[in-house]
């Protein structure tokens, strides 16, 4: 049965390659990859390559902090599975596509046989991620120095979490069921995750106040130091082990760290083998929800925002279409997942915080609305390209539709962003000792508070482009990459965003900021806020003129062309 | 009320349609019918904006459906044979969305009469999701109907319709057209094409291959062995198509 399934998963690659090949005919894509590739190269590879040639790449540093970097990246990992476990929700690892169920549930295979299947298929993924992110951080360039340690490290270590998050879900499935039902694996792997935390969280709960009292860095450097402290290296070992194979520095060195990896990820694998007890379960909750044509979760009825007139703009409609579709999926799911970053900068915030302010967590939190909020928030054309030949038949043009969609996470994140400036701005008396004014302070906040809608709607603006532009590129409607195996992907997403964000606002800001300096020179900071205004109107035409051409692309985008991609 | 002239649609190599001419007046109902693969549904969509003519044009009430497109679509209503909803909207919300969108100051007075010629009364809150195929075809109908378009395009319009429901949507067709609207039923269901459409218009392989009232079809010589019986006729006239193809 191996062999069927290596022959469907290299047809199933071979296939998409080819396909991906041949959208390259279309201008468009052939443009937007020469684009991508030169992206890569110049910012990228250039720089890396501008490091010493082959064989005499500086690597003494990653060499002398190795054995920091793996203790205090076992805590990480560690801190990672915890929160694997703690996770009150299933992830999607084990759904299965329509075309899987209709063909490998109805034929006489085992369930482990479809756990290998999908282990096997995650593996292309897996590779893909592994090769991007070593191009963004180096390890591609000191691959090609030597050290291909990095590459087939990084790609055991994230095998190993691929594996352990499978694992955990199907254990955390084992506990719905009656506890005299509940099968022995799952009590084990519980148990030892508890007594490993245990163990981790006595060493860190007991040196907690000398942590606390330390400044930030030197309190990282403290919680590296007490991973070697009492029983803190057997709990971190497994962690350890499959980070450690990364730093090899020679074959030799290599190959010894390949065992004790080994080890771990052949005990997940038999760990996630045997406990496949609940993967039909699993995997019949998917088959229905791709029966049912969806895989998000099921909307919940919630009362409309606002009440929509039967006259009025067109954008309004789609604007009150797509708020709803917000409220209909907010879910505790989503407010945990979003709280979890929020929460974690609260702590280390707090922990450093001299005075008691909050202004710094605030203006970070404004920079992540600001900068990742348009990534995450996606009731626009993201979600509504599936939709498209409905949307062709309604009487509206290209540009109208385009601002009606682009409204709705622009407006939602607007609003976070000036909720958080304006608290900030509440609280800056607070902080009387700082080098600003309170007048100062109050035009920096107005200025950000101007901006930062603008640069929001920039975002949504390229994210909805790429749609148009490139729809087999970019995840549609409610199904979105996700995971380690889709890292790679969303890495690119995310640098080609920012690369063209700053093509559109570089050449304002360099105008704006000339005006704002001889503005402050003069004024002081409230000179400032006549550049922003100039900045802020200069975008809004760029913004406009970019609408307006898409909009007439989307009037000629051909739906049956529109290839979603997978 | 409907003018396509030369329509062509080209998928790169592949001819879907091919220089297809036809007009559908005030009150007409077209029967749209071929094999699989035959460009109805290419046909359709070129008709109501979804895709672009390779060559050729659509005029829906005098509008051109590429160069004016918002005024052409605001007088036309098109019912896919799989019902694209929004699953996050209700039935009651898609029904607003579709007012605002065309307009319909009166909508709030249409709902009821709508939902209740359709079957829908009490499923008012109820999201696409809680409905059944036949209910989620008959709401892209009622989105459809709502603004009281003077051409209506059908595609399969029966699929996933109970009995009392067909017989009922049949009805709904016949009344609209009788109120003046130029219908045009794309399906496979020859019956329901014999039953319900003053003309019928078979294509094959892009082009029409036959036009007229089952009587001037039956009439043709070379149709006339084929008797009144529209699927024989439909068999005949695709088989002769095939083999002058072959010829």
């Amino acid at each position: 049965m191996t062999h069927a399934f290596l022959y469907l998963t290299a047809c199933s690659l071979k296939n998409r390659l080819w396909r991906r090949l041949r959208r390259l005919r279309e201008p468009r894509y052939l443009a937007g990859l020469v684009v991508g590739l030169l992206y890569l190269y110049w910012f990228v590879v250039r720089n890396q390559m501008r490091a010493p040639r082959r064989g005499r790449m500086d690597l003494t540093w990653l060499t002398s902090f190795a054995p920091d970097i793996v203790v205090g990246g076992a805590v990480l990992l560690w801190v990672v599975a915890v929160l694997v476990w703690l996770w009150p929700f299933a992830t999607r690892t084990w759904t299965f596509t329509a075309a899987e169920v209709q063909f490998f549930f109805t034929a006489p295979l085992t369930r482990r046989q479809l756990l290998n299947y999908k282990l096997l298929r995650s593996q292309v993924g897996l590779l893909f991620s592994v090769l991007i992110a070593s191009l963004f951080t180096g390890a591609a360039r000191a691959a090609v120095a030597g050290r291909w340690s990095l590459l087939l490290g990084g790609w055991l270590l994230f095998a190993a979490i691929f594996l352990h998050i499978l694992g955990a879900n199907l254990t955390k499935s084992s506990f719905r069921a009656p506890a005299s039902r509940v099968p022995w694996l799952a009590w084990a792997s519980a148990t030892l995750m508890i007594v490993v935390s245990g163990l981790l969280c006595g060493t860190y709960l007991v040196h907690a106040r000398a942590l606390v009292s330390r400044p930030l860095n030197d309190a990282i450097f403290g919680i590296v130091e007490l991973g070697r402290v009492g029983a803190a290296p057997f709990a971190l070992w497994p962690f350890r082990a499959v980070l450690a194979p990364i730093f090899a520095e020679t074959p030799l060195a290599f190959a010894r760290a390949l065992g004790p990896a080994l080890v771990v990820l052949v005990l997940n694998y038999v760990w996630v083998l045997w406990s496949d007890a609940n993967l039909e379960d699993a995997a019949s909750a998917a088959e229905q929800r791709q029966a049912q044509g969806r895989s998000a979760p099921a909307p919940v009825v919630r009362p409309a925002p606002f009440s929509l007139a039967a006259r009025g703009r067109v954008e309004t409609a789609i604007l009150w279409k797509n708020t709803i579709l917000l409220g209909r999926y907010v879910s505790l799911r989503l407010v945990v997942r979003v709280s979890i970053p929020v929460v974690v900068m609260a702590v280390v915030f707090g922990l450093n915080s001299k005075g008691g302010s909050l202004a710094p967590l605030l203006l970070m939190l404004t920079v992540f609305a600001t900068v990742v909020g348009p990534f995450m928030i996606r009731n626009d054309l993201r979600h509504d390209l599936q939709r498209l030949a409905v949307l062709k038949t309604w009487p509206i043009s290209g540009r109208e539709l385009l601002v009606g969609e682009l409204l709705a996470p622009t407006f939602l994140l607007s609003a976070i962003v000036w909720f958080l400036l304006a608290v900030t701005l509440a609280l800056s008396p607070a902080w009387k000792d700082g080098p600003i004014d309170a007048v100062g302070r109050a035009a920096l906040l107005v200025s950000v508070g101007l901006l930062a809608p603008m640069l929001i709607a920039g975002q949504v603006i390229i994210q909805n482009a790429a749609v148009v532009l490139f729809p087999g590129w970019i995840a549609t409607g409610g199904a979105r990459a996700r995971g380690i195996e889709a890292m790679g992907q969303n890495m690119l997403m995310f640098a080609g965003t920012l690369l063209a964000l700053a093509i559109g606002v570089l050449p304002a800001s360099a105008i704006a900021g000339g005006l704002g300096y001889v503005l402050y020179l003069f004024l002081g900071w409230p000179g400032l806020l006549p550049a922003t205004m100039l900045l802020a109107s200069i975008l809004v035409v760029e913004a406009g003129l970019v609408v307006m051409w898409l909009g007439r692309v989307l009037e000629r985008t051909d739906p049956a062309q529109v290839e979603i991609a997978e | 009320m409907i003018v396509v002239e030369g329509l062509t649609k080209m998928y790169g190599s592949l001819k879907a349609v091919d220089a297809l001419s036809f007009s559908v007046s005030r009150g007409e109902v077209i029967g749209l019918i071929g094999p699989n693969g035959a460009g109805k549904t290419s046909t359709l969509k070129c008709m109501v904006g979804i895709q672009a003519p390779t060559s050729g044009s659509v005029r829906i009430d005098g509008r051109d459906i590429v160069t004016d497109a918002v005024e052409a679509k605001r007088r036309l209503a098109f019912m896919p044979d799989e019902p694209q909803l929004f699953e996050y909207l209700t039935v009651r919300e898609h029904l607003n969305l579709v007012a605002r969108l065309y307009g319909v100051a009166d909508y709030a007075g249409r709902v009821p009469r709508l939902l209740e010629e359709l079957e829908l009364s009490g499923k008012e809150s109820a999201l696409p999701g809680e409905l059944s195929r036949g209910m989620k075809q008959k709401l892209a109908i009622a989105c459809g109907l709502l603004h009281d378009p003077p051409v209506l395009l059908f595609d399969e319009p029966l699929t996933g319709l109970d009995p009392l429901g067909i017989r009922r949507m049949k009805q709904t067709i016949v009344d609209r057209a009788r109120a003046g609207a130029a219908v045009v039923v794309s399906s496979h269901l020859l019956h329901l094409v014999e039953e319900i459409c003053t003309r019928i218009l078979i294509i094959h392989r892009g082009t029409k291959i036959a036009d007229g009232s089952l009587e001037e079809l039956a009439a043709r010589s070379d149709l006339s062995a084929a008797g009144s019986d529209l699927e024989q006729i439909f068999l005949r006239a695709t088989g002769q198509a095939e083999t002058d193809r072959a010829s």
